[in-house]
């Protein structure tokens, strides 16, 4: 018994190696706020590549707030600060708003009009199943999928039909402008449709510590190709800046694929994995966490170049003319 | 070699088969069902830096009995807890839910000390597999509980009389000292695990990076052929890896029932000599 007690009164000692590295964050707006950079400063991933000098933020923004700072100013200046990362994975979610950094794509045109490929490409009448909106466009017999977000699974079975729906056309346009992005799963279903050997789709990363250079090893990832139907003619991936997140990760993994070409505008970035937490308050927080390479090893935080670039020309479209889906069909068709 | 090898075992079998026919004890289970309800602390920094407290709940299974081999001497004891619970940050705009399934086996010494007074200790392997989620979503809500490991446990029992009606009362903590354990890198989501890259994933578990401790106090007040079961229980547990630490305690009251039962083989005449596990 003596031996027993000795071992529990060691182990409780040993209790203080279980010490949370950061003290519990303080009450009140100085607490509140220290918290929020400390937390960007240990756990945000993109300090280096975006060359912010994170302690002189600091030094901007702390002097802003003072015991006395009502929660609502604490959060405009909380916000402001988040910009600084011009990041659009980044959001404070406090009781009363969101913030959110816009400008990946608020600085730049729209290139995108829903209404007008709806009423002159798909004169209303697509094939509409799961997440994606698909059609034969004629008269070039060009087939286009139009998927919206990849917070929505595609759906195999809905693949399976598009193609099978599609089959006698040319090439085919994947229209994934005004995508947001969602699950990198739905990225791979969506792949792997298009390979017909394992690829390598990129590299991930991940903060291994606090430190700012404290990343693991690339992680090499691969998508192997599906068993079920797939489309080896033309394809044109056509995005905008809007193209962000996940879909961000589609345009990177495809214009790899030699039977792809991108059409339309850089996409808007935003490669790192968001990674979520909070504040005393109760606000949460999210940030870039965990960046994601593509399989040269480049950032696509900033975007995915197209290999032809092309604007939405307004004017023609008053005439009922896309003049990036156009592009998008001229590209597809020139590889007959 | 092998000749006189297989003379020793066959002279030790049969040995152990004379004595153990000439005095078969009969061996009771002492078995419990218990429903815990009480405080619970998690901390998980992995999700967030913030603690949270709220409510848990444990319903409980524990099986013990005289070991076949040494009767009075060994005690095998069987225990699987489901923990499950909710709480909340301070601010109460987020919760996370606990859930773990928590189960160990037992192999104890036991010494009757004084005629009402047992005490036991032994070596036991636990399991903790669970998740605490974070209610809020996003990429990173769950963080796993996967731990196997070797501890020791042991009891001190006293059975004594509450007002006339026979009781058993018993002190018995647990703790693990070695195995492994899971745990993430310190930002890594558990996407990238999916994806295959599991380095530095699975932990040496000791004392200093992976605490599990147990101290379930209850009184079996006996109530004809049941016994009514009171007790409290404290829990922690709390890893320690990559830079991220999570803990979760909890102190509950426990309220079950328990039973000793017997198994009767019709071969076999009862041998009249009973040994319980606690008395």
């Amino acid at each position: 018994m003596k031996r027993l007690a000795v071992i529990t009164l060691a182990a409780a000692a040993l209790t203080g190696c279980h010490s949370f590295d950061d003290d519990e964050p303080g009450p009140g707006p100085v607490g509140n706020f220290d918290a929020l950079w400390q937390l960007i400063d240990r756990r945000y991933c993109f300090l280096r590549e975006k060359g912010i000098d994170w302690d002189s933020v600091y030094r901007v923004y702390r002097p802003r707030v003072d015991g006395g700072t009502s929660s609502a100013e604490l959060f405009r200046i909380c916000s402001e600060m988040l910009d600084e990362l011009r990041d659009g994975h980044v959001n404070l979610s406090g009781w009363y708003s969101t913030s959110y950094y816009s400008k990946w794509w608020s600085d730049y045109p729209q290139n995108y009009d829903w209404r007008l490929v709806e009423q002159y490409y798909l004169g209303f009448e697509p094939y509409r199943r799961g997440g994606l909106t698909y059609a034969m466009l004629r008269p070039d017999s060009v087939g286009y999928i139009r998927y919206p977000s990849f917070s929505a699974d595609p759906g195999e079975s809905t693949l399976d039909w598009a193609f099978a729906i599609l089959a006698d056309a040319k090439g085919l346009v994947i229209d994934v402008r005004d995508n947001g992005g969602g699950a990198l799963t739905n990225v791979e279903t969506l792949v792997a449709r298009f390979i017909d050997r394992r690829i390598l789709a990129g590299f991930i990363t991940h903060k291994t510590g606090p430190g700012r250079d404290a990343f693991s090893e690339p992680f090499a990832y691969y998508y192997d190709p599906s068993p079920r139907r797939h489309w080896d003619k033309p394809v044109a991936v056509l995005c905008n800046r809007s193209t962000y997140s996940a879909a961000n990760n589609f345009v990177s993994v495809m214009s790899h694929l030699p039977q792809v070409t991108v059409v339309g505008d850089r996409t808007g970035g935003g490669s790192g994995l968001p990674f979520s937490s909070e504040l005393p308050y109760g606000w949460g927080v999210r940030f870039s966490g965990s960046p994601v390479y593509d399989c040269k090893m480049q950032l696509t935080e900033f975007g995915v170049d197209p290999d032809i670039k092309v604007d939405l020309d307004r004017l023609a479209a008053l005439r009922g003319r896309d003049t990036m889906l156009d592009a998008a069909i001229r590209a597809v068709t020139s590889q007959q | 070699m092998r000749p006189a090898l297989s003379a020793a075992v066959l002279a030790l079998t049969a040995a152990f088969a004379a004595a153990a026919s000439d005095t078969v004890p009969e061996r009771p289970v002492a078995s419990a069902w218990t429903l815990s309800a009480g405080a619970l602390y998690t901390r998980d920094s992995y999700l967030s830096p913030l603690p949270y407290t709220g409510t848990g709940i444990e319903l409980g299974y524990e099986r013990t009995q005289a070991m076949r081999l040494s009767p009075e001497r060994w005690l095998g004891q069987l225990r699987v807890d489901v923990a499950a619970g909710e709480t909340y940050n301070a601010a109460r705009s987020a919760s996370m839910m606990r859930l773990d399934l928590l189960p160990a086996v037992a192999v104890m010494r036991r010494w009757q000390v004084a005629p009402s007074l047992t005490l036991a200790v032994g070596p036991q392997i636990a399991a903790d597999f669970g998740v605490l989620y974070a209610m809020r979503g996003g990429n990173n809500p769950v963080s796993a509980r996967a731990a196997v490991t070797l501890g020791v446990t042991g009891f001190a029992a006293r059975s004594f009389s509450l007002w006339g009606v026979p009781a058993v009362a018993r002190y018995q903590p647990s703790m693990a000292l070695v195995g492994a354990f899971a745990a993430p890198q310190y930002g890594q989501l558990y996407y990238e695990v999916w994806l295959g890259n599991r380095r530095d994933f699975f932990h040496v578990a000791w004392p200093g990076s992976y605490l599990s401790t147990d101290h379930l106090v209850t009184t079996d007040i006996r109530l004809g052929a049941t016994a009514l079961r009171l007790g409290y229980r404290w829990r922690v547990l709390s890893q320690a890896a990559n830079g991220n630490v999570a803990r979760t305690v909890s102190h509950s009251i426990a309220v079950g029932l328990s039973s000793e039962w017997l198994t009767l083989s019709p071969s076999r005449r009862p041998s009249g000599r009973v040994i319980s596990s606690f008395y």
